[in-house]
């Protein structure tokens, strides 16, 4: 973390939804040349929201996928964990998180408290690795520029969830590490259950060319249970 | 709202899917003729009954097959299409 700032147009790369955010309270700061929203508000109120109803923009969360023939294999020789069941997650050794979409469809994100840059580390690992000859490696498929990245929290998730989306997301019926690749508010959309520490959470991902259209329904939908908007440390302060 | 199981994601709203048309033998790629491939591609032969057909799971992009009874509208089961599909196809230009 370096620059801090109250207008986000003063970093080079920032959220496909950083124009939703209008409060002149609103933090800040650079990461990798990203501006993030860091904080929206005191942090002893956020803390609150988060375990209530809160939304979170996590764009900026470094991520990648390798999708396609002998795609699993190879991450298994770059020392990821691969959840044995599609449309589940573990997190790696280092925090990350390890998303396996389909039998050879694997989505990996950085961890959420302390920055480990692996996606980029793979990606560059992977480049050099397909080659003619070499033993097949699937291929990459981008994630960051593709998919806006959300982080729905708290208590009333599921319930504001139900809303939006025909899934059964409750806690009970819809575990911790679950995946569910569906529909919401008519997007197509991946979810995540990622829970930290003892209260639900959810990410959210949807193609970023409808990230502002997605963030609107889901704010709509949160104002039923009183949802707010929080920033990032908050969630890296909850996240294990 | 109709129902159909993904061979990957389980029960799903109809919503979800799209229907890629039906399952049907591809003409030999060396050998095919252009009433063959124009039939393959273009034609679909409407049958009113059990109906083996592509169907797309779209916010997972799978690929699947469905049969169903065009009829009275009952999915009868769904599975991948690796059940039918086992061998890749070769499309090595015959140049004879």
């Amino acid at each position: 973390m370096s620059n801090t700032s109250t207008n986000p147009e003063n970093f080079n790369c920032r959220s496909f939804i950083y124009r939703k955010f209008k409060s002149s309270q609103v933090i800040w700061t650079e990461t990798n040349n990203y501006g993030i929203a860091s904080s929206i508000t005191d942090p002893t109120i956020e803390s609150d929201y988060v375990q209530q109803l809160a939304i979170c923009d996590l764009s900026y969360l470094q991520r990648t996928g390798f999708k396609g023939a002998g795609a699993c294999e190879w991450l298994k020789n770059q020392n990821i964990n691969i959840p044995t069941s599609i449309n589940h997650t573990l997190s790696n050794d280092d925090g990350c998180l390890i998303a396996r979409l389909g039998i050879n469809d694997i989505l990996i994100f950085d961890s959420l408290k302390n920055q480990t840059n692996l996606p980029i580390k793979l990606e560059q690992q992977w480049q050099y690795d397909y080659a003619p000859g070499n033993k097949p490696c699937g291929f990459i498929v981008p994630r960051q520029d593709s998919h806006a990245c959300f982080s729905v929290t708290g208590e009333y998730a599921p319930e504001m969830f139900a809303k939006l989306c025909a899934i059964d997301l409750r806690v009970k019926k819809f575990a911790n590490n679950m995946i569910a690749q569906t529909s919401l508010a008519r997007l197509s959309a991946i979810i995540i259950r990622r829970d930290l520490n003892a209260f639900s959470n959810y990410l959210v991902l949807v193609e970023s060319a409808s990230a502002e259209y997605c963030w609107d329904c889901l704010l709509d939908a949160m104002q039923e249970f009183n949802g707010q908007i929080v920033g990032t440390s908050i969630l890296a302060t909850f996240s294990k | 709202m109709k129902l159909m199981p993904c061979p990957i994601n389980g029960l799903r709203n109809i919503s979800e899917f799209i229907c890629g048309g039906e399952v049907e033998t591809m003409p030999d790629p060396s050998t095919g003729s252009d009433q063959e491939w124009a039939e393959y591609l273009f034609i679909e032969n409407n049958t009113k009954g059990v109906v083996r057909e592509w169907w797309m799971h779209t916010p997972t992009s799978y690929w699947f097959i469905a049969e169903r009874n065009t009829e009275t509208e009952e999915i009868i089961k769904t599975y991948p299409a690796s059940d039918i599909f086992k061998q890749r196809v070769d499309f090595t230009q015959n140049k004879s």
